[in-house]
């Protein structure tokens, strides 16, 4: 077996309790993804990058920074990696996404912190994640008030800059807003003794509007009546896409969708016929957080489409690439960036608009609002999202849960009998 | 009365270039595998190993082996 141990050992990892997590994923990948039917192929690849999440791509961020290159770690959507990739850095995804973590976040957290700011936290804090470790500089944002308590303890222990997301969306926020994605270019080209020039923004305004139209060909089988790919198998490809090589990821998005395309040909599905389409809309899915995808598709649902970070929110909309002068591209990374719509802005009622399109688009028969625990912010949301669709007529289901397992026979029940009522 | 879990079978290899390859060997040979996280059963070290949808493959699978000079740890049924 390939033996991390000694990257591990050189990181400052806690090998014991980080070789608790190496024992239950294993397990966990295989109850919900392999015992899956018929899947796609090129899954094979996803595969892979869970398999060796803790050694290969941490292994080749090693390599970058033994040639020199910076590692910069995000925890949102909103976080232009652009600008990083454009500097010869790397950006990848630090979000927590399990129980795991959730302890040692609450250390120094109050508990009901939500459960991604407490396992983020506390992965960094008992040195249980190689990405973690890794990482030059945490890039933090505003989005919420628990990630600014959370930027400010993890400051403590590791550079972190934080980028003010201004929470309106009137030009001048626009405007405010390319002056934060100015300043974090800055910041960047201090940290990476590299000059950001109009080409190399270019370059990574292209290699990430790539990776977007990878993901938006994925998302766009899911519209199919016969799904070729289940709901989890494309969670997880979202939630690699935060970590991954943007080129290779695409690269492989594109060939498991050629394999999707000849599917779709074919008439394949990997549900039978007449199973309920669920659109999730909420708070974000980080891996290795699988846990509603499975009950809803072990339930006899079928997951068409996330209105999340992790889900359309990451990749809808692309950075003009017309531009060729850095302030104009920064002017476009700005607008961009600013149509992601997050429950922290007010009013959002574009969420609203999206979820309603994304409804029609992939056909869904009903609507899960999922809501992290203690993320007040989406569930105050869920007032005005389940009021919207319910004067719509589009059957919703709010749920809130956290990161553990206890409260899935309840979720089970509650997913079986919305289901039931959509097959009435 | 619970269904006999089916059996699958495991190669388990010393680093990930090893298995890719065979891999790559037992695709063009039409061998029903998949890449997968190794089960804890077969080995404390996270890492990939191949699943062989098919134990009675494994035969096959070792010739393979022996016949590409792939690097392998053991092979193991569950």
């Amino acid at each position: 077996m390939a033996d991390y141990h000694e990257m591990w050992k050189s990181l400052g990892m806690d090998l014991e309790t980080h070789d608790q997590l190496c024992a239950v994923l294993p397990g966990m990948f295989g109850d919900v993804y392999l015992s899956q039917e018929n899947r796609p192929e090129a899954m094979d690849y996803y595969n892979f990058v869970i398999a060796e999440i803790h050694g290969v791509r941490p292994a080749e961020l090693i390599e970058h920074q033994k040639k020199g290159g910076k590692v910069f770690g995000t925890f949102c959507v909103y976080v232009p990696d652009e600008i990083v990739f454009a500097a010869d850095a790397i950006a990848t995804g630090l979000c927590g996404g399990s129980q795991f973590w959730v302890p040692g976040g609450e250390k120094v957290l109050p508990v009901n912190t939500c459960p991604l700011i407490k396992a983020s936290v506390g992965a960094r804090l008992d040195r249980t994640c190689p990405f973690f470790r890794i990482a030059d500089m945490y890039v933090g944002e505003t989005t919420c008030d628990g990630k600014k308590k959370a930027w400010e303890i993890l400051g403590e222990d590791v550079p972190t800059y934080v980028m003010h997301l201004p929470q309106m969306k009137r030009a001048k926020d626009i405007q405010a807003w390319a002056e934060e994605i100015t300043a974090f270019k800055d910041k960047v080209e201090e940290v990476t003794g590299n000059t950001i020039t109009p080409e190399k923004l270019a370059a990574s305004i292209q290699l990430i509007n790539d990776k977007r139209r990878a993901l938006a060909r994925l998302y766009n089988f899911r519209k199919e009546s016969k799904l070729p790919i289940s709901g989890k198998d494309a969670l997880v490809i979202s939630q690699i896409a935060f970590y991954d090589d943007p080129a290779r990821f695409t690269q492989m998005t594109h060939k498991l969708c050629d394999e999707l395309e000849q599917r779709v040909k074919d008439g394949v599905s990997v549900f039978p016929a007449g199973t309920k389409r669920i659109l999730l809309t909420g708070t974000p899915l980080a891996v290795p957080n699988w846990k509603l995808h499975h009950l809803i598709e072990t339930s006899g649902g079928a997951v068409v489409a996330e209105e999340m970070c992790t889900g359309t929110r990451y990749f809808e909309q692309l950075v003009d690439e017309s531009q060729t002068a850095l302030e104009g591209q920064i002017d476009a990374l700005a607008d961009r960036y600013m149509k992601i719509n997050c429950a922290c802005f007010t009013p959002n009622t574009k969420r609203i608009d999206d979820i309603l399109r994304l409804v029609e688009e992939y056909h869904a028969d009903g609507v899960i609002d999922v809501n992290l625990k203690f993320c007040s912010l989406y569930d105050a949301e869920g007032y005005h999202v389940e009021r919207a669709l319910k004067e719509k007529g589009i059957p919703v289901l709010g749920l809130e849960t956290d990161y553990t397992d206890t409260d899935e026979g309840q979720l089970r029940t509650r997913i079986g009998a919305f289901l039931e009522i959509l097959g009435g | 009365m619970g269904t006999v879990p089916k059996q699958v079978g495991y190669v388990l290899f010393p680093n990930h270039t090893e298995a890719l390859a065979l891999y790559n060997r037992l695709k063009e040979a039409q061998i029903r595998c998949t890449l997968a996280p190794t089960p804890r059963t077969c080995s404390v070290c996270c890492g990939v190993s191949i699943r062989l949808e098919h134990p009675e493959d494994i035969p096959t699978v070792e010739r393979w082996i022996q016949a590409n000079g792939i690097t392998i740890e053991q092979i193991v049924v569950l």
